[in-house]
């Protein structure tokens, strides 16, 4: 039915196949490049991602989708030789431009990371960290409502409420993502990047996850990249393969996942790389 | 069964081949163990002769030869200007009062004889009957049993280290103290005890008196000041370098330099102290202050390297984790970073500490190895530190400073026992609140 | 029909074993529909009873094709043309299934017409249609094969034609039984043998569209050209 695909820059479209831009865009990325030293980790990026919407970035390892999230939140400033080119807009406003301070930005645009990583701390605390530092709460009864609340919103609350004062490391794996999700919800974030949340968990744990997700999209713009395709098909709005650096093709996750428009898309889609 | 394809080995050909090497791999295990039970028994056998040796050597050394005589404390002899001050005690006959009793009690009479018993009691033993007075006036005019020391002559006789065989005039105790020695054992008034001159004397030339105590407060005073620089210097560097600094050429630099700092003999930094501070600045010798600078120099390098390791060791994770909550870069330092590291930073330190309290060959160059009887009251009074004062004490002739050498050297080892217990404490627990 | 492979052999291996079962179910009921041409046109009864026997065969082979199908989509998660393939592979061979019932029911139906011998048999026309339809289930079989959404197109519209030689024979038969009303038995069977192969017609051009749909991913919004005009005349 399609020609056998040959994975090197040559097959690799000069644009993006599919709807890149969306009718009420929460951020905008306009021709990003990324580059580690004189390697280009992404090439001419162009994406909307809506309001309230989940989109998922998937594609091969190394296929710089890892990369481009964290550059909606500039967390690659830590990374010494990485250098990002572009725009990337949050409220018409470049994320990247000189005198914009990453701290609330950070705020604005909240991470969850593949691996759970709350802080060695208590429970009460590790959620309470981003209010305290940011100064969210003006009161102890304050910062306990914004605790419970995260806490209920990640799905937690209910089982952790009786012991706030214990190490959040204590918790099983999937609650401790579940808490760093309460951590992230805590500073009211208008995005949230997720990192592969769910690659650490047991399938149970990535049920509860998912859902959670999935509830939360109501509220937040979700920014997901993922390795199991069957997740982003499970609870995207959208879409988005990378390939090489590129964003090769994006769209409503169900024609993504049923009808590709790209050989590449659909060389991974039905597991044809190797 | 098929032609074996090339590069294939059969299952059965496999195992009797895998079990034709296993006695050879067997046998070349119980070597190894052996190697390493040999390496560890040598190690061992070290270790036990080192601290038999220190032990049986330096156990005596805590325990000296006392007399006890009946002193009559004449208030007119003691203190001849009847105010009870330091300057009239000095100026009365404490020695008088002291060799009378002695003269009772041994029954020595005659001008040599006298002169034989006085030599028997150590020259501290004034000191000690001024100070009881002072302690405590109202001993005076009566008439009080006190223990005074041995002199070192007599306690290396009680000890069994001067022969009677020996012809008269090559001993330092003649025939008459001997008789007096035995009177004095006879009536039971010559004691085996602790030896408080060791813990509380400071430094002397009279092995009977001589103490740790300056050595020890010297020390002290060093260590304060070498871990007030050397902590906070050492792990703001560390951070910096770490978590701050770019990458380039001028920080890799000073890495390596840092690293090579590492390797420098002690006494180099010895001699930069001597260049620099006593030299150039022309700060007084022998001072606490300098040592302590000079051992913070050269425990820098150690803390600086365990507080980056230390730093690194905190997972990266836990870093995004605050930063992706939108935490600043030097909140993320101090409210997640430092206090993960916090343990092996201290580790480091107090491994840098107890380096520091062993070291010698610097404090040698600084003029910390003067001879001071006076024991340092502040970090700018001149003193010396114990392994100088185990170092001194190692060089003097007299019998019973090997002893005392000995018990200085259990002292410092279990101040360094105590300071790794210190370092295994504090990182137990603060590794537990986690 | 995939020229490149899947990381996972023992997927291809999958859908392979699938697409060859329903190419030899459709091997099967060509077979069936050649055979009850033959006696249809000959009016003599040619292993009919066999071939009535032989239809439990597609049956099975159809239920065996489903069950894989179910086991492809439980346990490889196929995705775009993988899922594709999947679903038309399972939807083709239930309507392979049904073309195999109308060949067993023309065949009883046929059974019967040899017994009643009867005398105006637009045999011609039948066998135009038999042939036709048998014709339009190979072309639909190979566009499956080679993927050709133009080819199955092609098939869905030769449709027409079988419409229309229905309609003819269904009005020669309609009028054979006003003529002559002892043939009624076997006109009825007739007309209802015509009927099976205009149905047949039409399950093929089920097939074609869901060739076209495995090719493109979407269905044919076309209007197909119908010409069965039977109903309007009666």
């Amino acid at each position: 039915m399609r020609a056998a695909v040959e994975i090197e820059p040559s097959n690799l479209p000069s644009f993006t196949v599919g709807e890149v831009y969306v009718d009420t865009p929460r951020m905008t990325t306009r021709n990003v490049n990324v580059f580690y030293g004189d390697k280009m980790a992404i090439e001419n990026v162009t994406l909307d991602i809506a309001e309230k919407q989940v989109v998922s970035f998937i594609g091969p390892s190394g296929c710089g989708k890892s990369t481009f999230l964290r550059c909606l939140n500039r967390m690659n400033d830590t990374i010494a030789n990485c250098r990002v080119e572009g725009e990337i807009k949050l409220d018409d406003q470049n994320i990247y431009d000189a005198h914009i301070d990453v701290v609330p930005l950070r705020a604005r645009v909240g991470m969850v990371f593949q691996k759970p990583n709350p802080f060695p701390k208590s429970i009460y605390d590790n959620v309470a960290y981003g209010p305290r530092i940011h100064g969210l709460a003006s009161s102890k009864e304050e910062l306990d409502g914004i605790v419970e609340a995260s806490l209920s919103r990640a799905g937690l609350w209910e089982e952790v409420a009786s012991r706030l004062d214990q190490s959040g490391t204590g918790l099983s794996g999937g609650q401790q993502q579940r808490l760093c999700i309460a951590r992230a919800i805590a500073v009211s974030p208008e995005v949230i990047l997720m990192d592969e949340p769910c690659s650490a968990l047991d399938p149970i744990a990535t049920a509860r996850i998912e859902e959670l997700i999935f509830e939360l999209r109501e509220e937040f713009t979700i920014v997901m990249v993922t390795h199991s395709m069957q997740q982003a098909a499970r609870i995207s709005n959208r879409t988005a393969y990378f390939h090489l650096g590129r964003l090769v093709e994006v769209g409503e996750t169900s024609t993504i996942f049923t009808n590709p428009k790209h050989e590449l898309t659909n060389s991974y889609i039905t597991g044809r790389f190797g | 069964m098929s032609e074996p394809r090339k590069g294939i080995i059969l299952p059965q050909v496999a195992v009797s081949r895998v079990n034709a090497s296993l006695a050879r791999r067997r046998a070349s295990e119980r070597r190894f163990r052996t190697y390493g039970r040999i390496a560890i028994g040598i190690a061992l056998a070290f270790l036990f002769t080192l601290f038999v040796s220190i032990f049986t050597k330096g156990i005596p050394g805590f325990f000296q030869y006392y007399v006890t005589l009946e002193v009559v404390i004449d208030r007119e002899k003691i203190d001849p200007a009847g105010d009870l001050s330091v300057q009239s005690l000095y100026d009365g006959d404490a020695r008088g009062i002291i060799r009378s009793a002695l003269y009772d009690a041994t029954g020595a009479k005659g001008r040599s004889g006298r002169k034989a018993a006085g030599k028997l009691i150590s020259l501290g033993a004034e000191q000690r009957l001024r100070q009881a007075i002072l302690d405590n006036p109202s001993l005076l005019g009566k008439k009080v049993a006190m223990k005074f020391a041995l002199d070192d002559d007599v306690d290396s006789f009680l000890r069994g280290y001067i022969s009677r065989a020996v012809p008269e005039k090559d001993r330092r105790i003649d025939d008459t103290q001997i008789e007096f020695i035995e009177k004095l054992q006879r009536l039971q008034l010559i004691s085996y005890d602790f030896s408080d001159y060791l813990i509380f004397g400071s430094a002397s030339r009279d092995p009977e008196i001589a103490g740790i105590k300056g050595a020890f407060i010297g020390s002290m005073l060093t260590l304060a000041i070498c871990l007030l620089l050397a902590f906070p210097m050492g792990v703001a560097t560390a951070v910096y370098l770490e978590e701050f600094a770019p990458k380039n050429r001028i920080t890799e630099i000073i890495e390596i330099n840092i690293n090579n700092l590492a390797a420098v003999p002690s006494v180099v930094f010895g001699i930069l102290g001597l260049a620099v501070f006593i030299a150039m600045f022309g700060m007084p010798r022998s001072i606490p202050l300098i040592g302590g600078v000079v051992l913070a120099l050269m425990t820098l390098p150690t803390i600086i390297i365990s507080s980056r390791a230390a730093i690194r060791a905190v997972p990266p994770s836990i870093r995004d984790a605050a930063l992706g909550v939108g935490a600043s870069k030097l909140q993320t330092v101090m409210h997640h970073v430092l206090p993960l590291a916090m343990p092996g930073m201290l580790t480091g330190t107090i491994i840098g500490m107890a380096q520091a309290l062993g070291e010698t060959a610097p404090l040698l160059m600084i003029g910390m190895v003067a001879f001071i009887v006076d024991i340092p009251g502040s970090v700018t009074d001149p003193g010396t530190v114990l392994p100088v004062q185990i170092f001194m004490w190692a060089d003097f002739a007299e019998r019973m400073f090997i002893h005392k050498t000995s018990a200085a050297i259990i002292v410092l080892l279990v101040f360094l026992i105590f300071m790794n217990a210190v370092a295994i404490f504090i990182r137990s627990r603060l590794e537990r609140r986690w | 029909m995939q020229s490149s492979h899947h990381t996972s052999s023992a997927f291809d291996q999958d859908l392979y074993e699938m697409s060859e079962k329903v190419r030899s179910l459709a091997n099967l009921v060509e077979r069936q529909l050649n055979a009850v041409t033959q006696s249809l046109s000959t009016l003599e009864d040619n292993g009919l009873d066999k071939l009535i026997k032989r239809d439990k065969k597609v049956d099975k082979l159809e239920s065996e094709i489903i069950e894989q199908a179910v086991q492809v989509i439980a346990l490889r998660a196929p995705l775009a043309e993988d899922l594709r393939l999947v679903l038309v592979v399972q939807k083709i061979a239930t309507i392979l299934e049904r073309m195999g019932d109308y060949a067993r029911n023309t065949a009883n139906r046929t059974k019967v017409i040899i017994a009643e011998g009867p005398e105006a048999v637009p045999v011609d026309e039948l066998r135009k249609m038999a042939s036709l339809t048998t014709k339009m289930l190979t072309d639909v079989m190979a566009a499956f094969d080679a993927v050709d959404a133009e080819l199955a197109i092609k098939v869905r519209n030769s449709d027409v034609i079988v419409d229309k030689l229905h309609t003819k024979v269904h009005r020669s038969v309609v009028k054979a039984t006003q003529e002559n009303s002892e043939q009624t038995v076997a006109n009825v069977h007739l007309l209802f043998i015509a009927k099976n192969f205009e149905r047949i017609g039409d399950y093929a051009t089920g097939i074609a569209e869901q060739v076209y749909f495995l090719a493109n991913g979407k269905f044919v919004d076309e209007f197909r050209p119908k010409a069965d005009k039977t109903s309007w005349n009666a």
